[in-house]
């Protein structure tokens, strides 16, 4: 049975790396006595599959992790046993049964919906966040392979962004990224881009950024990977 | 306020995980709710920290308590450290994240000397005084264990308890005594006045050190009425019947030591005359069967390990120790739980045995002999033959082992050169060992580890009146053993004996040094023993500032007559028996492992039919 379970990571554990999210995850299953399926061979481990990690420090209520298990459970009740045993600040939100053969999650979300909460913003904020989106390039600096510096446009990865509550004190960004294995881009990226570009660079600006869901490309549009799996 | 900032420079560090807290099993309370507020501290970064069993029985022994929250609290990293002085961040626990210089008790762990400079850092950071005399009512009482704690004069004056032996019980003690001393409102002295009266409590401002015009101690007396003239060490009787956390924290981390640890038995019967744990943890106490397999059925259940491990001095000597790995296997293989065995000694077990623990783990193998020859292994009472170490070895590499790590120590007592030869020989042998098993072939799979610390004595062996041979001594055996150790596989790596020697110059310390480690943390160092940090010119400074030579705690013999600077304090082991073990060493004569004969090592003194 294979079960695709939708998670949200909020609060202190924003900070606990991917590999460490997966092993919390993985005991937390041994304390629900979950009957998850585990590999063959040498070391044998938990057949579950998870999305393009999260950057540290960014919190989501819109993770997903693919769990194989050897029997039936009913997708609610794996929710509320892995509730109870998990640490604060992760969260099991839906849990839905897919079709095994469907494709990996991991290979079909290419887009993710973020918001970005700007404590203390620019003046100007909501002007100069339009301008700079409305540039045709948008060229960043990235460490290849080897030590050499990769230029990047990130433009096309930007495909929705606006100012969706603005306020003195802190106003929010809302934008949906390209946030697939091909292409990728970690809104920190375009934050310090933006922040560079609305030429106060030298001030460190403080920013939290949340993630609200992952899309996959369907017939009929984007849709998250729950509606997916259910089918489209 | 104060827990924004946090909030906030945790994400500008690395690795933020260490300072973050809410792990599963993190024990929530109301700090309003409490009369104690107890922050046990492990004077270390959290991974480090966090794989000490003993930090965790005593977590959740006093958070049984109603009347007391205890927290947890590392040594910050630099990079933390610095960002927490710039933004004026005190230490705080992690649990609440509330500083901890508004608690009640904030208890050290001492493990190992080299965090000396780390306790004295944690105490600046919380805004507590430093020195004992200078802390009132407002402040924390600052107290320690752990096994540095049976010398723990070097930090003397930082200290205002100290707790010898095992804390499963005294802690309750003390918690006891403190919640009646906070009721009556007397003064800080007098709550040291009642510890002093709890068994195996010591407070070292209650005692004058004088000395003779040579620099050694005169004497080591009660400068007040009611005080015990010696301090006996703590032990717990019954290993079934204490407690023992059926929970543990996991952390998301991972740290040194990330699984379930089981401790199987305390104390050890082997006797080797280097080994300081094998004479303070005496008597040998076993858990029984039953209780493991109680144990870590209810531990596996509340953390979900995948792994979990047998703990104690010398795991392979536990009775019942085949029996009890294949009820574990049983019970838990099925359910994908693997096993850890430290310090394996394969020589004692069967080979269907070992079979069968290689399905569920591969490791690598370590193999101490601690010393070349036969002679000198006498010396040290290592009942280990190089026929042992070939019969391990051969079944090993039979096994399909071809990685193996063999450990020695260097500057041990009456050591020659005859002694660096025999380190090269065995290399030698074991490889031949190898070859000869896999018909020379696949040769270049072979690895083996030959890997050197230098002897530091310590205080309570047979060895406490030795003097440890001086830096440069070490280091051209050190060089020596590099060209000896140029064969084939083999590769060779030593510690560094700038540390070995400050390590030491502290195990056998006295107050004086306490100016020392003073001197030594305002010059900046700390984390000692992490090589990226360890500065060891500035402690040359810092002896040097305080007028005091290193060589007269580290490189001196001393004599039968000497009064040691922890003649006061009683582990059970005496004086007189070491003395007579360290006698025998030096002619060379074994001493068989006291489950087979009784050496009157005095332990028995501490209650009848303790040993087994």
């Amino acid at each position: 049975m294979r079960i695709v379970v939708k998670y949200a990571k909020e609060g202190r554990v924003k900070y606990i790396s991917h590999l460490e999210l997966m092993r919390t995850l993985h005991r937390a299953l041994r304390r629900a006595d979950i009957p998850v399926a585990f590999s063959q061979g040498f070391n044998p481990q938990p057949r579950t599959a998870f999305t393009l990690p999260l950057p540290v420090g960014m919190t989501s209520e819109g993770e997903y992790m693919d769990i194989i298990l050897e029997s039936y459970l009913n997708p609610e009740l794996l929710c509320q046993r892995m509730n109870e045993v998990l640490p604060n600040g992760i969260t099991l939100l839906r849990a839905v049964e897919v079709d095994e053969s469907l494709s990996s999650l991991m290979s079909l979300i290419e887009r993710a919906v973020y918001l970005i909460t700007i404590y203390d913003p620019v003046k100007d904020m909501d002007k100069k966040f339009n301008d700079f989106l409305k540039q045709n390039e948008i060229i960043i600096r990235k460490d290849g392979k080897k030590g050499k510096q990769r230029l990047i446009n990130i433009r096309p990865m930007i495909h929705k962004a606006g100012i969706v509550n603005f306020q003195k004190t802190d106003t929010v960004i809302e934008a949906v990224l390209s946030t697939g294995s091909r292409e990728y881009l970690n809104p920190n990226d375009m934050m310090d881009e933006f922040i560079a570009y609305a030429g106060e660079g030298n001030i460190e600006r403080s920013y939290t950024v949340h993630r609200v869901d992952m899309l996959i490309s369907s017939n009929n549009g984007w849709i998250t990977p729950l509606e997916f799996g259910r089918g489209g | 306020m104060n827990k924004a900032v946090i909030d906030r420079i945790i994400g500008q560090v690395s690795k933020p995980v260490r300072y973050m807290g809410n792990e599963y099993n993190m024990i929530v309370k109301d700090p309003s709710e409490v009369l104690i507020r107890f922050a046990i501290a492990f004077p270390d970064v959290y991974e480090v920290g966090m794989s000490h069993l003993g930090i965790k029985i005593l977590y959740h022994i006093m958070n049984e308590r109603e009347d007391t929250y205890c927290e947890r609290v590392f040594a910050p990293w630099v990079d933390m450290e610095q960002k927490m002085r710039e933004n004026n961040i005190p230490l705080f626990a992690l649990e609440t994240r509330d500083p901890v210089a508004g608690f009640d008790f904030l208890g050290f762990t001492l493990q190992y000397e080299m965090s000396y400079t780390n306790v004295i850092n944690m105490l600046d950071l919380a805004g507590i005084p430093l020195m004992s005399r200078e802390r009132d009512k407002s402040h924390p009482f600052v107290i320690a264990g752990g096994p540095c704690a049976y010398n723990a004069e070097p930090l003397a004056d930082f200290l205002d308890l100290v707790v010898m032996g095992e804390g499963e019980e005294v802690v309750n003690q003390l918690l006891d005594e403190y919640r009646e001393w906070k009721k009556n409102g007397a003064d800080r002295q007098d709550f040291l006045i009642r510890a002093a009266g709890i068994d195996g409590v010591y407070v070292p401002a209650f005692y004058d050190v004088d000395y003779n015009e040579d620099g050694t101690i005169g004497s080591i007396k009660p400068n007040r009425e009611g005080v015990p003239p010696v301090i006996r060490k703590r032990i717990v009787r019954d290993l079934d019947n204490v407690y023992y956390p059926e929970t543990m924290i996991v952390p998301y981390m991972n740290v040194v030591h990330d699984r379930v640890t089981l401790e199987v038995f305390r104390g050890c019967t082997r006797g080797c005359r280097f080994c300081q744990a094998g004479m303070i943890y005496r008597p040998v106490r076993e858990r029984s069967m039953s209780r493991l397999m109680e144990l870590a059925r209810e531990l596996i259940k509340n953390t979900g390990y995948e792994e979990i491990s047998l703990s104690s001095l010398s795991t392979s000597d536990y009775s019942q120790l085949e029996e009890l790995i294949k009820q574990f296997m049983d019970e838990f293989q099925s359910r994908r739980v693997s096993f850890a065995l430290p310090s394996l000694r394969i020589d004692s077990f069967s080979r269907e045995f070992i079979e069968e623990m290689i399905k569920v783990r591969k490791a690598g193998l370590t193999f101490a002999p601690e010393a070349g020859t036969q002679r000198l292994r006498d010396v040290i009472n290592k009942g280990v033959t190089d026929e042992d170490l070939m019969n391990s070895v051969t079944q090993a590499f039979e096994l399909g082992w071809d990685n193996v790590k063999l450990y020695f120590m260097i500057g041990l007592p009456t050591e020659t050169e005859e002694d660096l030869d025999g380190i090269a020989d065995l290399a030698r042998r074991v490889r031949a060992c190898y070859l000869d098993i896999n018909r020379g072939k696949q040769a270049h799979r072979l690895k083996i580890t030959v890997s050197t610390s230098s002897f530091v004595p310590k205080p309570f062996t047979p060895f406490q009146w030795v003097a440890q041979d001086s830096i440069d001594l070490l280091r051209q055996k050190q060089e020596l053993l590099r060209d000896k150790l140029r064969i084939k596989s083999v590769t060779y790596d030593w510690h560094d004996s700038e540390l070995s020697f400050l390590e030491a110059v502290f195990a056998r310390g006295d107050r004086r040094l306490g100016k020392v480690l003073l001197k030594a943390w305002e010059m900046g160092c700390k984390f000692d023993g992490w090589a990226e940090c360890f500065n060891y010119p500035a402690w040359q400074e810092a002896f040097r500032t305080s007028e005091i030579e290193p060589e007269f705690y580290a490189n001196r013999l001393r004599d039968k007559q000497e009064v040691l600077p922890w003649d006061h304090i009683d582990v059970g082991v005496t004086k007189a028996f070491l003395w007579r073990e360290y006698e025998k060493a030096l002619r060379g004569e074994l001493t068989p492992d006291c489950r087979e004969i009784c050496h009157g090592c005095g332990i028995s003194r501490l209650g009848g039919g303790l040993c087994p």
